[in-house]
């Protein structure tokens, strides 16, 4: 499978952007598959942005259970404000299909993607993994991004879409700061080569397998990185030594 | 450069930290207005989870009457790992009764508990930082005379990111705008917003400079030549909202140039609305 069948399955889709006009001048004129003038982009300092920051809140809450959705302020002031949200709409050019709300960092370059869900349409060719590995992609060239930092939970399907670039450090594998602490902290390269990887690859399994399934293995795995350990999480989601580091690369 | 505050009690009681990555922690000043910053409580360790918990507990003591509470993950996501909380905590061997029981707590003598925080991140505009949770406990506890806390800790807390601009979120009839305000005219980017969801969002960028932090700390200053308003937004009038919000679409400057004012038991926010950019 190349790239042209990811971005084939997916090119009846708009992409959509949310984020500040007054950030305009930070961001690319490009984003994967669509010129910018071609992406639906809404300011959310702007009343009219209300009918699709509406519809990309119904995503969510659809995508996520009460627990884990985020509340709508948190939305505007920890991802469409700040940073970016992003994603397709669907063939009505109006229902979102996929969501990615992603923060940056003090280094540039370092994003957060904190929220990521997508949903497959009928009568669409591209699945929901199809749909969300295309997101991250298309958020990274929109960002010019060389990595991002994700939360995914252990038992979720987006921890799969993560792993589809790059062998990910694992931050952290017990995380008792949030409120699944069976939480991953991964860390992963999303330069342009990892991009061409990850859209050229096998779409990713649903569930990646890892030996980290019990609570008192990922507390384990945790302390083994708390002393200094490095281990990184491969495609498929097992858990190995992690490929030298790049020079320019820091511990977080 | 040091601090003389107003209130000089909070230093002598309280002990600043910051929750961070190591990553953001490099990029921070280290010695905000000479201040030591004592503890630096990383997010992913397993260690740090008691006083993160003290800190949501901090949120669910001041906004969840307000119904704006932090779920656990937006601390973790939306602020600990891509920014920082800043705050001052009471160390615990020092805490009056009324602050453990606040707290749930019996820590141990070495433990803190935290009555202020300051979430802010980075935003795409390099320098530009979005602050988007201010917590005091100030006056959940009056005996402990802790008056300008929340102040202090957000001009301490946007020191510490060495940010040129400070973007925000808030509401008109919030009494934090009286805490906004003192560092400078802010620059409304929106009036009426609605994406946000709370009633009476507005959106606002301010450029920090010392002496604006210093007034917002607390530290004696002289008032600086201000902005006059050219019109009182009334807080509770979406109508007014809505008309300088189209003043704004259509290229208008506007700024927030004082701290509102009651009349007849209604709010008013004085704003200097500009010709054209």
């Amino acid at each position: 499978m190349g790239e042209t069948s990811w971005t084939s399955r997916c090119a009846s889709l708009r992409p959509y952007l949310i984020a500040p006009e007054v950030f305009a001048r930070a961001l690319p004129d490009t984003i994967l598959l669509a010129e910018r003038d071609e992406t639906h982009w809404v300011d959310p300092l702007r009343p009219s942005a209300v009918p699709l920051v509406d519809a990309v809140m119904a995503l969510e809450s659809a995508a996520f259970s009460e627990e884990r959705a985020i509340p709508r302020w948190a939305m505007f002031d920890c991802a469409a404000a700040p940073g970016i949200i992003s994603g397709y709409l669907g063939p009505d050019r109006k229902t979102p299909l996929s969501m990615l709300m992603a923060l940056p960092t003090v280094t540039p370059g370092h994003w957060v993607v904190h929220t990521l869900s997508a949903a497959a349409s009928p009568g669409l060719p591209a699945s929901t993994a199809d749909i969300a590995v295309t997101t991250i992609a298309a958020a990274a060239q929109l960002l010019r991004a060389d990595r991002f930092t994700a939360t995914p939970p252990w038992d979720s399907p987006t921890l799969a879409h993560h792993l589809s670039f790059a062998p990910a450090e694992l931050l952290a594998a017990y995380c008792p700061a949030t409120d699944e602490a069976r939480t991953a902290v991964l860390r992963y390269s999303v330069r342009p080569t990892d991009i061409t990887r990850g859209l050229s690859g096998p779409p990713p399994a649903e569930r990646p397998r890892t030996s980290a399934g019990k609570t008192q293995d990922l507390i384990a795995l945790q302390r083994r990185i708390e002393a200094g350990e490095r281990l990184c999480l491969d495609h498929s989601g097992q858990i190995k030594a992690p490929p030298p580091q790049r020079s320019d690369e820091a511990r977080p | 450069m040091t601090l003389s505050l107003q209130n000089p009690n909070i230093l002598t009681q309280c002990r600043p930290f910051v929750v961070a990555t190591d990553e953001t922690f490099e990029a921070l000043d280290h010695r905000p207005f000479g201040l030591t910053l004592e503890s630096h409580v990383h997010p992913f360790r397993l260690g740090s989870a008691p006083f993160l918990d003290r800190l949501k507990r901090l949120d669910e003591l001041c906004f969840g009457p307000e119904g704006m509470p932090m779920p656990r993950w937006v601390f973790l996501d939306g602020a600990e790992i891509p920014g920082i909380i800043f705050g001052f905590a009471l160390p615990a061997e020092h805490a009056p009764p009324d602050v453990h029981n606040a707290f749930f707590s019996a820590p141990t003598p070495e433990d803190q508990l935290p009555l202020s925080m300051f979430a802010a991140i980075p935003t795409i505009e390099s320098g530009t930082w979005f602050a988007h949770n201010l917590s005091s406990a100030a006056a959940l506890f009056p005996a402990l005379k802790l008056k300008g806390l929340g102040s202090l800790t957000k001009a301490v807390g946007l020191k510490l990111t060495q940010a040129s601009t400070q973007m925000g979120a808030t509401q008109w009839t919030s009494r934090a705008l009286h805490v906004h305000t003192k560092l400078g005219p802010l620059e409304l980017l929106s009036a009426h917003t609605p994406a946000h969801g709370e009633f009476g969002t507005l959106t606002y960028r301010v450029t920090l400079r010392d002496d604006g932090l210093r007034q917002l700390a607390g530290a004696h200053q002289k008032d600086g030549a201000a902005l006059a308003p050219t019109r009182w937004v009334r807080a509770h009038e979406v109508e007014d909202h809505i008309r300088l919000q189209a003043l704004i679409e259509a290229g208008e400057s506007a700024w927030i140039c004082g701290a509102p004012r009651q009349v007849d038991g209604a709010i008013q926010v004085p704003v200097h609305v500009a010709a054209s950019r």
